[in-house]
Formats: C-alpha cells, sequence, structure tokens
C-alpha cells in the first residue's frame, strides 16, 4: 500500500493534469455520460453505476490513432441500489474507497478499426493494482457531442476486490460498460 | 353404487388409468340416476359435466391435488415468511444474499403455485361446507378470498420490489425473469413496505384461518379439517 502510493500520486497528477489542462477543449459530460458495473451475485446479474467520474477523450475522426483517453472514476461513488450494501464495497475488503479514491484508466495506444470503431489499449489503476487493457469503442458523433461506448470485463480477484468468503456468492467475473460523452 | 358403476365399467376398463376410472366410477353413479330420463352416460353434456364434479365434491370431500396444493403451499408460506422476517435484520453477508435468493425463489414458486391452484379449483369445485352459522360461513368465505388474494399480491409484490430496486429475479439460479418494472429507487421503497404489511397480513389472516379449522375440529368436532387432511380420507 505504501509502496503504490507514489504511482498512485503521479498517475493521479496525471489526469488530474489532464482533466484541468482541458478546461478550453471539452471534457466529460458526466451528466450525459455513465459507467456501469454489472456483476453477478447468486446468478443475478445487478447494475451499478458510478456516480462520479471525470475524464478526457482526444478524438479526431481524421486521425483517429492519434487519439488519447484518460477517465478517473471515484470508487466510493458506485451506487448498489441501497446504502447499506454502497456503503459496505466502500470499506477495506472491497474497493477500500478511503485509501484508494479513485481508479483510472489512461490510454497507452490506440488502434483504429472500421469507421467508427477503435481499439483503445491501456493501463487501468484499480485498489493499486493496475492492468492493461485493451477496450474496443464505438464512436457516434452528434453535432455538438461525440459518444463512446464500450464494455470490458475484469477480475475481482486481479484487483484484490470482495472477501473470498463472498466468491461462492458474487462471481468473480465484473463487466464495466461505460457511454461517456463529450 | 360400486357394484353397478363397476358393471357398466368393465368394457372398457383395461383402457383408462385408476384415475379416469375414479371419475368414469361416479359418473356412472350419476348415469343410474339419469339413466332414466333416457340420457347416455356415454356422451356427457357440460351441464352434466358440472353436475359430475359438483357430485364428486360432494361426496369425495377435496381432491387429492387440492390437498397437495393446501399443504404444499402451506410450508412454502411458513418457509417464506420466517426467512423474510429473519434475513431483513442481518448484516450484509453472503449468507444473507442467499437467504434473500431463496425467499424469492419460494415467493416465485407460491405464485405460480396459486395460480395453478385458482383453476384446479374453477375445475374442482371444493365441497360445501360443513354446517355452521350464517356469520362463520361468511367470514370463512371472505378468510378465503382474503387468503387467495394475499398469496397472489404478497410475492406479486415481492417481484415487483426486487425489479424495482435493480434485482432482477433468477429463479432456482437458473432462469432469469422478466422486470415487472424498470429500477426506480423510490418506487421501491414503497413497495418493501406494502410487501411487509402484506406479508404480515398474510401471516394474521393464516393464523385465524388455522384457528378457525381447529375449533372446528376440537369445539364443533365436525369434518372441517379432517377432510384437508389426505391421510384421514376413506
Amino acid at each position: 500500500m505504501q509502496r503504490d502510493f507514489p504511482v498512485l500520486a503521479v498517475g493521479a497528477l496525471f489526469v488530474l493534469t489532464l482533466v484541468t489542462g482541458a478546461a478550453s477543449v471539452p471534457a466529460v459530460d458526466a451528466s450525459k455520460s455513465n459507467i456501469i458495473v454489472t456483476f453477478r451475485q447468486e446468478n443475478v446479474p445487478v447494475d451499478a453505476p458510478f456516480k462520479k467520474f471525470n475524464g478526457r477523450i482526444d478524438y479526431d475522426p481524421a486521425h483517429p490513432g492519434a487519439a488519447k483517453a484518460a477517465i478517473e472514476v471515484t470508487t466510493g461513488s458506485i451506487d448498489l441500489g441501497s446504502e447499506e450494501y454502497s456503503a459496505e464495497v466502500r470499506k477495506k475488503n472491497w474497493f477500500d474507497s478511503t485509501t484508494y479514491r479513485t481508479a483510472t484508466f489512461i490510454s497507452t495506444a490506440i488502434k483504429p478499426g472500421p469507421l467508427g470503431h477503435f481499439d483503445a489499449t491501456g493501463i487501468l489503476t484499480l485498489k493499486g493494482k493496475t492492468q492493461t487493457v485493451i477496450v474496443p469503442v464505438s464512436v457516434a458523433r452528434a453535432v455538438s457531442t461525440t459518444s463512446f461506448d464500450g464494455e470490458l470485463q475484469l477480475s475481482r480477484s486481479y484487483f484484490g476486490i470482495g472477501d473470498p468468503e463472498w466468491n461462492d456468492v458474487v462471481d468473480d467475473k465484473v463487466r464495466v460498460k461505460f457511454h461517456i460523452v463529450e | 353404487m360400486a357394484r353397478a358403476s363397476h358393471k357398466c365399467e368393465s368394457r372398457s376398463i383395461f383402457a383408462v388409468s385408476p384415475r379416469q376410472r375414479r371419475f368414469r366410477l361416479h359418473v356412472g353413479g350419476i348415469r343410474e340416476g339419469v339413466g332414466q330420463l333416457g340420457m347416455s352416460g356415454a356422451r356427457l353434456s357440460g351441464f352434466d359435466r358440472r353436475g359430475a364434479s359438483q357430485y364428486h365434491a360432494r361426496m369425495q370431500g377435496y381432491t387429492r391435488t387440492a390437498i397437495a396444493l393446501h399443504w404444499l403451499m402451506a410450508a412454502l408460506m411458513t418457509a417464506g415468511f420466517a426467512l423474510g422476517a429473519t434475513m431483513v435484520d442481518l448484516h450484509i453477508s453472503p449468507r444473507k444474499v442467499r437467504l434473500y435468493a431463496y425467499h424469492k425463489w419460494i415467493g416465485i414458486t407460491v405464485l405460480a403455485l396459486v395460480l395453478i391452484r385458482c383453476c384446479w379449483r374453477l375445475l374442482h369445485p371444493p365441497p360445501p361446507a360443513e354446517p355452521m352459522p350464517r356469520w362463520q360461513l361468511s367470514a370463512a368465505n371472505f378468510t378465503h378470498a382474503l387468503l387467495y388474494a394475499l398469496m397472489i399480491c404478497t410475492p406479486l409484490i415481492g417481484w415487483l420490489y426486487s425489479s424495482a430496486s435493480g434485482y432482477p429475479v433468477v429463479y432456482l439460479k437458473l432462469w432469469q425473469l422478466p422486470d415487472l418494472v424498470s429500477k426506480n429507487d423510490a418506487l421501491a421503497k414503497v413497495l418493501v413496505q406494502v410487501h411487509g404489511v402484506l406479508a404480515w397480513t398474510l401471516f394474521w389472516v393464516v393464523l385465524l384461518h388455522s384457528a378457525a379449522a381447529l375449533k372446528h375440529h376440537f369445539i364443533d368436532r365436525d369434518a372441517t379439517l379432517r377432510r384437508m387432511l389426505v391421510w384421514r380420507r376413506g
């Protein structure tokens, strides 16, 4: 935990720089965007949205390969439908939101696909652990906004999220679905 | 009656199941009575069929299916209620999540069974009540109607509550049931209250129903309870 701190601080600083530096360019419109975690408990799919997140996606349709994305999610803002459960997942065994306030995704490479699609490779940092993920993203442009949609699957155990005693009830695989508008 | 109908049955006895045979046996009994009117037992009109099933109800009491449904639902509702009453106060734990799942499965089972039971009851009318004062008969009819309404509404509202709170019901961990409403926190808060009130009302009405059955058995000493006990049927 102690050792992870500088990495985390640098990461957070990086994201912060990106976010604040983007004052002139559009940033994520959180009111129109959503990031939803879907997990299964007793095989029941439960959607839990994060209420707080920010970030920025630089995307030029003429040069999709040069796109850049940085998203920061406040882990404690997850909503499991009842405050009792939401409070539970903020605890140490789960997100440990006091120590690891945010989770971040920072793109490292963008591979353009067919029109309106790209694969974003990036580093996901969550609860002090990092993982390189590749996320297929689809882009839809409207008059004044651009939206990015995608989905990725994560393992709870990899990030140490959830007490092992829950493993019989809650699936290890968790899907994260996002709809980012800026 | 048995001897007479046995004669009637002798031609087709190998072609029918014991259940069909039982039906034919009592139809045979009726046929004797209507035979003089020139009606053929082989071709029963709807009216005769209804007459037959009423005759069946009077003579044989509840069907085995009705009795089985009654006690199966009694057991499930007791388990479901006990689970519901204990699980809500538990701290978050895998056990709590499991108990909620079991509670929902029981509720869905009760809902399915009560619908089957309603259909069965329409097709197989219950036997007429034992002789009792008019007010008791009205009270019994009202209690029974209330029980049916609660047996349908309590699990249904529970299912609605589950949907409204964003947790679909996955029956026996296998089949995901459709959400009756989309996620709505305000609605969920109301529905959980309603579900609780209905469950507690059901609890008290079941208690009243049981007390009345015991009163008929031990004080009035009539067949009200006995005819719902399958092993007492002769």
